[in-house]
């Protein structure tokens, strides 16, 4: 029976996960190594929706690198497949709408998990047009009809 | 998860955790602060939201720009540019610089391999860019262009494109002006030698130091003979800074030791166009073909001649190469003989693949030609073979009437990639 960690979300919520999940998190290692998770973790700033898919992210991950590791032996003809499914599995995890993304980020950050956040942040920018970034982040546009007309010009190579 | 990317994982932790050590404190979000209180990325600290945007393609930074203005300004900022490089976000990125008939100014494009449709991105012309014999050279953010003949005299001045914002910058002069030399970065340092006048001048070889934006006289060469007039300068295995001069004479120059040593001749004058990529030499020649040696073979052992053999597997681009007047050679000899006796097609690379430029007369207009070219080494035979990955259309230019067919072409006069 492997050792469990607890966290506590800023609901009050308790989330019990395995030890080795929680490792994925610099944060909690550190906490982990200096022997101070007795009692559970409070994550004043992570709320328990981030939290749960948090944990479901650091629980995928761990069981692809046991797979992998398994694995080993024959990595060359399953090494390249199991790559391609957590990718999947990625893109799909981070199908989410733009506030939870947000969070996602800033808890990634927080327990400093680097796989998490780059993929969040890869993820904000990637395929959306000018109006669209507008839109989804409400960022008035202020530049005047000349300004515009300056940066298009300056550009022009990119709008052809 | 394989052992390397494990290994990578665990530096980028480690990274990460430095980074966090230093930032928390440090962070002063300005970003986040000018951002307005209305948009929804103010949420996100300036180390997260760099983050972010250090993902995107530079490519992708012009159209990011008119979002609006705060946007741009991060996009052009400094901030953005170090959180590429830490988090190994940067790209290749190919500078061309371009002598077009009929148009006053030397032109400089950047090229960004595989995006934009492959196109060339312009950028505004310094006024008073040399028109030739500059000796160029690619290091940290930019390119720094030494010398070259200005108003048919040749010049000391220097000058510098960060290729990050596309501006130009006028840096301190050489002791001494300079057309034709050779120029090579060591150790973060750049050397510059020959391409004067006064072939025992006490200021035959100079380094420039860019952190301290200073010039520097280099030992004085052994009092032989050696024409000044540099054709190529390549540098060997990053230590040593080889030249080769008009006469087909060999010269390195050892920065670490600060002594000078004799080179191989290499006397056949139609190989030009040297470009190390990863340890490996290669050169144009004419019948569009493409050689290469081993950099360490420059050094002067017996036989006193460079061992260079063909790039195999790239027949299919023998005769397009052939017919390409790309390259410039200048030096007052009439254009339409050399042209003839010099290869026109021009070599370069990104990361380790080759990216190989020639031009191509259509009706009407001319084509410049790009293919990029992973290299294979069949070590058991001693081979290098070449397979195009690609090979597309990068820019096409109107040939203005009046001149004659020969004059159509533009000349590329440098071709450098930097990792931005």
């Amino acid at each position: 029976m492997s050792k469990k960690i607890i966290f506590e979300s800023s609901e009050g919520e308790s989330f019990e996960v395995d030890e080795a999940v929680a490792l994925e998190c610099q944060t909690i290692k550190n906490m982990i190594e200096d022997d101070c998770t007795d009692g559970g973790i409070p994550l004043a700033n992570v709320n328990s929706a981030t939290l749960t898919k948090v944990i479901d992210y650091c629980k995928k991950h761990v069981e692809a690198a046991a797979a992998a590791e398994a694995n080993a032996g024959d990595k060359d003809i399953y090494g390249a497949n199991k790559d391609i499914e957590l990718k999947t599995w990625d893109e799909e995890f981070v199908k989410v709408d733009q506030p939870l993304l947000f969070d996602l980020m800033l808890a990634a950050n927080f327990l400093i998990i680097p796989g998490l956040l780059d993929l969040t942040c890869k993820t904000m920018m990637r395929g959306k047009t000018v109006l669209q970034i507008r839109e989804i982040f409400h960022i008035k546009k202020d530049y005047t009809d000349a300004e515009e007309a300056e940066v298009r010009k300056e550009n022009a190579w990119a709008f052809e | 998860m394989s052992i390397s990317s494990k290994v990578l994982r665990d530096q980028r932790h480690r990274q990460n955790k430095a980074k966090q050590n230093t930032m928390w404190w440090n962070c002063t979000n300005k970003w986040k602060k000018s951002s307005s209180p209305s948009c929804a990325l103010s949420l996100l600290p300036d180390d997260i939201l760099l983050n972010c945007f250090a993902t995107v393609s530079r490519s992708d930074h012009a159209s990011l720009s008119l979002v609006n203005k705060w946007l741009r300004s991060l996009l052009l900022s400094h901030e953005l540019y170090e959180e590429r490089s830490l988090m190994g976000r940067t790209e290749n990125c190919t500078f061309l610089c371009l002598s077009i008939p009929s148009d006053p100014f030397v032109r400089w494009f950047a090229f960004y391999p595989k995006a934009l449709n492959n196109r060339l991105v312009p950028i505004r012309p310094h006024l008073y860019h040399p028109q030739e014999a500059s000796s160029v050279v690619a290091y940290g953010c930019g390119i720094y262009i030494i010398g070259g003949m200005i108003g048919g005299r040749p010049s000391s001045r220097v000058l510098f494109l960060d290729c990050r914002f596309h501006t130009w910058s006028n840096l301190p002069c050489m002791g001494i002006p300079r057309a034709y030399a050779a120029a090579g970065v060591v150790d973060g340092k750049i050397y510059v030698f020959g391409g004067c006048q006064e072939p025992y001048s006490d200021k035959w070889g100079e380094v420039f130091d860019p952190t301290t934006q200073t010039w520097d006289v280099l030992p004085k060469r052994p009092k032989e003979p050696y024409s000044s007039v540099i054709h190529e300068s390549v540098v060997r295995e990053e230590k040593t800074v080889l030249a080769l001069n008009e006469k087909g004479n060999g010269l390195l120059y050892v920065p670490s030791e600060g002594i000078w040593k004799k080179g191989k001749s290499d006397a056949y004058s139609p190989r030009r166009g040297w470009h190390v990529i990863e340890n490996v030499m290669y050169c144009c020649v004419t019948g569009g073909r493409i050689l290469w040696c081993q950099a360490s073979e420059s050094e002067l052992h017996e036989p006193n001649a460079i061992k260079w053999r063909e790039v195999m597997g790239l027949k299919d681009l023998k005769d397009t190469l052939c017919a390409s007047k790309l390259v410039n050679y200048g030096w007052g000899l009439p254009e339409e003989k050399l042209e003839d006796l010099l290869p026109g097609h021009k070599l370069s690379n990104s990361g380790p693949n080759m990216l190989l430029f020639w031009d191509v007369l259509a009706p009407g207009k001319l084509e410049i030609w790009c293919a990029e070219i992973s290299l294979q080494r069949r070590k058991e035979k001693g081979e290098i073979w070449g397979k195009v990955e690609w090979s597309e259309v990068v820019t096409s230019i109107d040939p203005p009437h009046p001149l004659p067919e020969h004059q159509h072409h533009c000349k590329i006069l440098h071709a450098l990639t930097l990792n931005l």
